[in-house]
């Protein structure tokens, strides 16, 4: 059997032992990984299969519940409230993503280019101290900065002689679903994951070597230039990573909504989140909140894999 | 002296002689005493007597513990634990439920008849029938216990299999809260009827007030009270036919006692109960009607923002249920004088549907002060001793003190001398009775309540016109009934 070599400069390998399957040192391993095997089984695993079996019955969480076949998936594609939902779900998430890339990235590009880390250091914590504050707190904030009254909103616009503008922010049917959906100002930390978005990006700022920006300034190129040319392409993994946790995160969400105007007026902020919660926990419909789920689930699925491709894509690209 | 000595040594003797049995017999007593030590544990609610945090905006209650000083004078081998508060909704009920189904729950608690009928079957509570037939020994001239208290506390005490497992003693209610100062600036005056309702709030209007803070985001009071009480007195010559009978309906003190909900059900699939009956539309229109003259932000006002805008000075009036009684009296925000007024009666003057009859109050012996004993106090060797102590708090001379210190919820007693004047109005609307028909809340399904709110919320932004609405809410009914007789299998429902 041939050695491996390690290439010059480097360390020799660790070498491994093969180790077989029924021998006392796997056994051993076995029984040392079984018990978090069996948590992640009955806490991870079981819900999921579950919640997939129980799609199919008319369930109330209780009882043992009747198979209905795909009844509950037939239910779903003609509610009117899911349609409503699933509208809003794509508005809202086309916000978060644009805030969560755009200005985080922002936040990060200023701090990086500061030049000092000593001076760079007072923004960084700025921006990441509010990511320990409860989100609950960040909505309640938020639920008075939209209030029609005294909230600073309507106030600053007042200010700025655009009171006309000035409106009932959360109960008003056209405005509803956006206001939810694009609280955060500045967008840089605060609600989800824009927060982490902002020191990835910083960390893969840093990370680009500077003899490329060397280059950069031989060359003349700086500014938008460099952004697009150097930087962008350099830090588009963090881009696709920041979006596709945005798109996973969204997708699931509902405390927001629910906070803040419950699903209305009417349900102009209806998510499907809330949807599912208050179809198991208030419509006591378990099977069919299962199924809503199943249905989610399915979707961001196939969002990961496909943004996965676009993300190897790109690579092989660059 | 010798002789001396000896007299005072043999008297000594025959003292101690004398004193030996008697210490024995002192020190038996004290221990029998002891063995009849009783501790009661009781679940006061909001009574709890509590020391004022530092978040209190006002003194928190604190006259049960004086009337449990003043109980343990007499009774001294008996002592009261008040339990704490635990929020109510659905954290209580699970805490209700776990300790009675572990043996340990309070020997005194405090739950809503509803919940009560609920469970009465299980055993968990005592039927306070026979002591409510006894003497209440704090009452002067007493000869029955259950006379002390106004009739319907013992109607809504009263299980579906007869027994009385609860004292419902406290009074819940709602009220029109009106601020004095800007009626009067705007002329108008305190309204009685529908159409002087609309004409107090287009003066209020047309002096530059919002008139009225209706708010439609949470819990749904507002709605769900305006739209109880407008058809209660709209479908109020429909009933009878609803329910399947030929004689009136009377109110009761039970909220939507007048029509079951397999009555509801059963009247929704014969469409005696329809959304497309005009009459069933009416009070919807009337709820727009109203809706010109409400803050422009009521889908998103919420209880605690419409008491703000109105405490504030922001509007001119706000529907609130008796928990704000005190709130209102004591906040430093509010800067006027405020009255309060029922929800007005709808005459014929404002719609054919009406037949004169005034609206029904909404509440009912739903407040704190909803008595219950633990099956198990006569286990425990408690039961006597948390019966004689409800007598005592219930005596007219310690309920009252009790309720003017919490400020709220009024009393199911019928002597009501010194009663808060703020609380008198409640116990006279209540008793004129409750309204009869539940379809809104809780009367079909959770599902439809929101269907038919969001709906609403339509109808009421101009997003959907009358017959589109109830159009609509007709399928939402339909399927809630097809739901509940599925449900509780009703197969004589067709």
């Amino acid at each position: 059997m041939k050695e491996r070599q390690a290439p010059r400069g480097l360390p020799a390998p660790m070498k491994t032992r093969r180790v077989r399957f029924a021998s006392p040192q796997m056994v051993l391993c076995l029984i040392q990984v079984a018990p978090a095997l069996a948590a992640l089984a009955v806490f991870r695993y079981f819900p999921v299969l579950s919640a997939v079996w129980h799609s199919f019955f008319n369930w109330n969480g209780f009882d043992e519940g009747r198979f209905t076949g795909m009844a509950n998936y037939g239910e779903l594609f003609s509610d009117p409230v899911m349609g409503t939902a699933s509208l809003n779900i794509l508005a809202y998430v086309v916000i978060r993503v644009a805030l969560n890339l755009v200005f985080p990235l922002l936040a990060a590009l200023l701090i990086h280019h500061l030049g000092s880390s000593r001076a760079a250091y007072p923004y960084k914590a700025l921006f990441t101290v509010p990511l320990v504050v409860p989100t609950m707190v960040v909505l309640l904030v938020w639920k008075f900065i939209y209030n029609p009254h005294d909230g600073i909103l309507n106030r600053f616009l007042s200010f700025l002689g655009a009171g006309a503008l000035a409106r009932d922010w959360l109960g008003d049917f056209g405005t509803a679903i956006y206001a939810v959906s694009g609280l955060g100002f500045p967008w840089v930390t605060g609600i989800g994951i824009s927060g982490f978005g902002m020191l990835l990006y910083l960390a893969a700022l840093q990370g680009i070597p500077s003899e490329l920006y060397d280059a950069c300034a031989v060359d003349g190129v700086s500014g938008a230039r460099r952004l697009f040319r150097l930087e962008l392409p350099l830090i588009a993994r963090q881009l696709y990573l920041v979006a596709l946790l945005t798109v996973i995160n969204t997708l699931q969400t509902y405390v927001p909504v629910m906070v803040l105007t419950s699903g209305g007026p009417g349900t102009a902020s209806m998510v499907p989140g809330l949807y599912l919660y208050l179809t198991a926990f208030s419509y006591d419909r378990f099977g069919y909140a299962c199924a809503i789920g199943v249905v989610m689930a399915a979707v961001l699925a196939a969002l990961a894999a496909f943004q996965s491709r676009l993300n190897a894509r790109a690579e092989s690209a660059t | 002296m010798k002789t001396r000595t000896l007299a005072a040594g043999a008297a000594g003797l025959a003292l101690l002689l004398i004193a030996q049995p008697l210490s024995a017999r002192g020190q038996k007593d004290a221990a029998q005493e002891a063995a009849k030590q009783i501790k009661i544990r009781m679940y006061a609610s909001e009574y709890t007597p509590r020391a004022r945090a530092q978040s209190d905006r006002w003194d928190p209650p604190t006259y049960l513990d004086k009337l449990r000083g003043e109980y343990r004078k007499t009774h001294p081998n008996v002592d009261i634990e008040f339990l704490p508060k635990i929020p109510s909704g659905p954290e209580f009920d699970t805490w209700f439920i776990t300790q009675f189904k572990a043996g340990n729950a309070p020997d005194i608690g405090n739950q809503l008849f509803s919940e009560i009928n609920r469970n009465y079957q299980k055993g968990w509570f005592l039927d306070l029938s026979p002591y409510l037939e006894k003497p209440d020994p704090y009452v002067a001239g007493n000869a029955h216990w259950k006379d002390i208290f106004l009739p319907g506390v013992i109607s809504t005490g009263t299980a579906p299999d007869g027994k009385i497992y609860l004292l419902p003693t406290g009074i819940n209610g709602t009220a029109i809260f009106y601020n004095k100062a800007m009626f009067q600036k705007a002329g108008a005056s305190v309204p009685t009827t529908w159409k002087e309702f609309m004409e107090a709030q287009q003066k209020l209007k047309d002096a530059g007030f919002v008139p009225f803070a209706f708010n439609m985001n949470g819990a749904r009071y507002c709605s769900n009270w305006t739209l109880r009480c407008l058809q209660d007195m709209l479908m109020d010559s429909k009933l009878n036919t609803i329910k399947g009978i030929s004689g009136p309906i009377e109110r009761t003190t039970i909220e939507g006692a007048g029509v079951s909900q397999k009555e509801l059900v059963a009247a929704i699939k014969k469409g005696t109960y329809s959304a497309k009956d005009p009459q069933w539309q009416e009070p919807m229109r009337l709820l727009k009607e109203w809706s010109r003259y409400w803050d422009p932000s009521f889908a998103s006002l919420d209880q605690n923002g419409a008491y703000m805008q109105f405490v504030t000075g922001k509007a001119a009036m706000v529907w609130m249920d008796i928990s704000r009684v005190k709130q209102v009296a004591v906040d430093s925000l509010r800067q006027f004088d405020y009255g309060t007024f029922s929800f007005p009666t709808v005459t014929k003057e404002s719609s054919p549907y009406s037949t004169g009859i005034a609206a029904p109050a909404i509440g009912g012996f739903t407040g704190d002060g909803e008595y219950l004993v633990d099956a198990l106090t006569e286990k425990r060797g408690t039961r006597e001793a948390s019966i004689d102590w409800l007598m005592y708090v219930t005596a007219p001379e310690h309920y009252i003190p009790m309720v003017n210190d919490l400020g709220y919820y009024a009393p199911g007693l019928k002597d009501a001398t010194n009663l808060s004047p703020a609380l008198e109005p409640f116990v006279q609307a209540v008793q004129k009775g409750v309204f009869r028909m539940e379809t809104y809340l809780r009367g079909l399904t959770v599902k439809y309540a929101d269907q038919y709110y969001q709906t609403m919320q339509e109808y009421l932004a101009g997003r959907k016109d009358l017959p589109q609405a109830c159009e609509e809410i007709q399928k939402y009914m339909n399927q809630a009934a097809d739901d509940l007789v599925a449900q509780n299998g009703w197969t004589d429902i067709r």
